[in-house]
């Protein structure tokens, strides 16, 4: 079985942790807070453009007490300012579009707010008003403005990308750890049935014929006549030939289910035609998957075809055996997804038993299958069957083959 | 036909193809022309037009005697093939139908150690018939909701032999019957199992289906 990951301790600076809180997945978040920040540290370096323009020294021409308070006019006003712009992007949901049009916004915004901050300058500044003054202020607010705010989300936006990466790789790690943990612990299963199988049935078979055969080889020994034993003869070796189909080859199939290199719907039919003859079984294979066979690309990968073949292989066990189904439907096909290097295996197997007792079952004997295939990022359920008994669904994605690739 | 038939054999089992090699020289009409024990050898002295029937092993250490023989067929057209398999791989055989551009026969490694049969299922496929293994034809029967689950037992009867590639009058022989009912029965079953076509092709389309069509019950 199969333990739950623990995930890693986070052990990371507390700045780190401190962006955890304020920005867990939300860009638009983190986004204002960097614009924010962009923006006080722009109303503090406006107090230099202040002194550059002579507005220092005009202040100081008429007193102290004046400098201080135009300095601290003129960091409220662009703080107002860039809030303005920051407030206004904002409520435009700027994220929700792309690129060109998001920086069309803010500039927007920047361009209108850059007006009223030009006024409120003019009546700070003692120094004299020209149209350089206006046309200069009116830029340098409108460039201000829209670098913080466009800076801030920009930012957020790759921190965010860099966050979902991180994520997905760590999901794509985790289920590789599963999928690892999960082939060890097939195994050790396979090798015991194996074991099992050969020291227990196999073995006492064996032994049962070689008794058989001794008291045959005692009897002619004594005088019997050689024609009774023939049909005795005939007898066992029928016997070992049940032994050798049945036994032997259920070893090997366990081990390497057969015809398996062949491709999926090979191994498939193959397994349709070992059920007894009582059982109508049917096969229909999806038209993509069909395509891909016709042109003899190999469809699945081998890890893939396996899970196919041994998944239907229990659903089929499971229909006849507990379900009592005299017919079984099995269908297969293969679909692209959103991601073109990923495509979806989806296999179905209906039958015409009795059904399901319990309507939300629990999968017992197909539970190893369940979580084989969730360890690789497919599901699995169980449920009613139009054609009267159990559908077996199963799905798994698995990675386009190269030849497909063209 | 005068021409000795050319065999050429997979098989990874060296008793098992020295067992074959012997059992094959006793027959002047037959003679083997290569005997190898792998895929990557097959691909190599099987040259188009060197072999009339080529007998494959299912399971061969290097790859798999089924895609062998599409392999070859495809190279060589006039390529008859033999599966060869100690399990019932019937399924593989009636799967690889459709691929081949050629119907196969099949026989089962147990058979093939009877004389009579191997050399007379080699000479049948030479010739361009199907057949399939007699002990697994035996044990089939037809398949529940099947087309050859609709016949008669008697029409059946008469499909498992030619299936086992018996002519018409070795078929008559065997039931007891006359050469005319067969050819009675065989009329029915192919009208009940929708084939049509002329004679050669039909008898083939008959035995590929009895192959499709039917299953063995191996657990007792």
């Amino acid at each position: 079985m199969t333990q739950p990951l623990r995930e890693q301790p986070l052990n990371q600076p507390t700045f780190h942790r401190f962006i955890d809180q304020i920005a867990t997945h939300d860009p638009t978040r983190t986004g204002t807070v960097l614009a924010i920040v962009n923006v006080v540290l722009y109303s503090i370096m406006s107090l230099a453009s202040w002194a550059g323009w002579g507005g220092w020294y005009e202040a100081a021409k008429t007193s102290p007490a004046r400098v201080v308070t135009e300095a601290i006019a003129l960091i409220a006003v662009n703080l107002a300012f860039g809030l303005l712009v920051v407030g206004g992007t904002v409520l435009l949901h700027p994220l929700r579009y792309r690129a060109g049009i998001r920086y069309t916004f803010i500039a927007g915004v920047a361009f209108i707010a850059s007006v009223p901050r030009t006024m409120a300058m003019q009546a700070i500044y003692t120094t004299p008003i020209s149209a350089t003054f206006i046309l200069g202020e009116w830029v340098a607010g409108f460039a201000a403005g829209f670098v913080s705010v466009a800076a801030g989300l920009f930012t957020a936006e790759l921190v965010a990308r860099v966050r979902t990466e991180a994520e997905r790789r760590r999901e794509t790690s985790r289920r590789a750890a599963r999928a690892v943990e999960e082939l060890q612990s097939e195994e050790m299963r396979v090798r015991r049935m194996v074991a099992d199988r050969l020291h227990g049935t196999l073995q006492y078979q064996l032994v049962t014929v070689t008794a058989a055969l001794d008291g045959i080889a005692e009897r002619l020994d004594t005088g019997e006549p050689g024609h009774k034993a023939a049909a005795d003869l005939r007898e066992w070796a029928d016997r070992l030939e049940q032994v050798r189909e049945e036994e032997v080859r259920t070893l090997s199939h366990a081990i390497f289910p057969a015809g398996i290199e062949l491709g999926t719907i090979h191994a498939i039919e193959l397994m349709l035609q070992r059920l007894p003859p009582q059982i109508e079984a049917h096969l229909d294979v999806g038209p993509t998957l069909h395509t891909m066979v016709d042109r003899f690309e190999a469809a699945l990968p081998s890890a893939e075809r396996m899970i196919a073949i041994y998944t239907i292989e229990e659903a089929m066990t499971n229909a006849l055996r507990h379900g009592g189904a005299t017919q079984l439907w099995v269908s297969i096909e293969v679909f692209p997804t959103d991601d073109p290097a990923t495509w979806l295996l989806d296999l179905g197997v209906d039958d015409n038993g009795r059904g399901l007792a319990d309507p939300d079952p629990v999968l017992s004997g197909l539970a190893r299958h369940n979580e084989r295939l969730e360890s690789r990022g497919g599901t699995l359920s169980l449920g009613p069957s139009v054609r009267g008994g159990v559908r077996l669904h199963a799905q798994l994605p698995f990675d386009r083959p190269a030849k497909l690739a063209g | 036909m005068d021409k000795v038939i050319r065999v050429g054999i997979v098989e990874d089992e060296a008793v098992m193809r020295g067992m074959l090699e012997q059992t094959i020289a006793t027959d002047d009409s037959l003679a083997v022309v290569h005997s190898v024990p792998g895929v990557t050898e097959a691909k190599l002295v099987f040259t188009p037009g060197s072999v009339d029937v080529a007998m494959l092993d299912v399971h061969l250490p290097d790859g798999n005697g089924v895609a062998l023989g599409v392999h070859l067929q495809r190279q060589d057209p006039n390529l008859a093939v033999m599966l060869l398999s100690s399990e019932d791989v019937m399924g593989l055989y009636s799967s690889v139908q459709e691929e081949a551009p050629k119907p196969w026969s099949y026989l089962s490694k147990r058979s093939s150690f009877a004389r009579d049969v191997l050399l007379r299922a080699l000479a049948a496929t030479a010739h361009g018939q199907v057949v399939v293994d007699p002990y697994l034809v035996q044990r089939s029967e037809p398949r529940a909701g099947s087309a050859v689950a609709d016949l008669t037992p008697a029409q059946f009867g008469v499909l498992r032999l030619v299936a086992e590639g018996l002519s018409n009058q070795a078929v008559a022989e065997k039931l007891g019957i006359n050469t005319r009912s067969v050819e009675s029965h065989l009329k029915s079953i192919y009208q009940r199992l929708g084939i049509d076509g002329d004679g050669a092709n039909r008898r083939v389309a008959a035995v590929l289906a009895f192959i499709e069509q039917t299953g063995r019950a191996w657990r007792t």
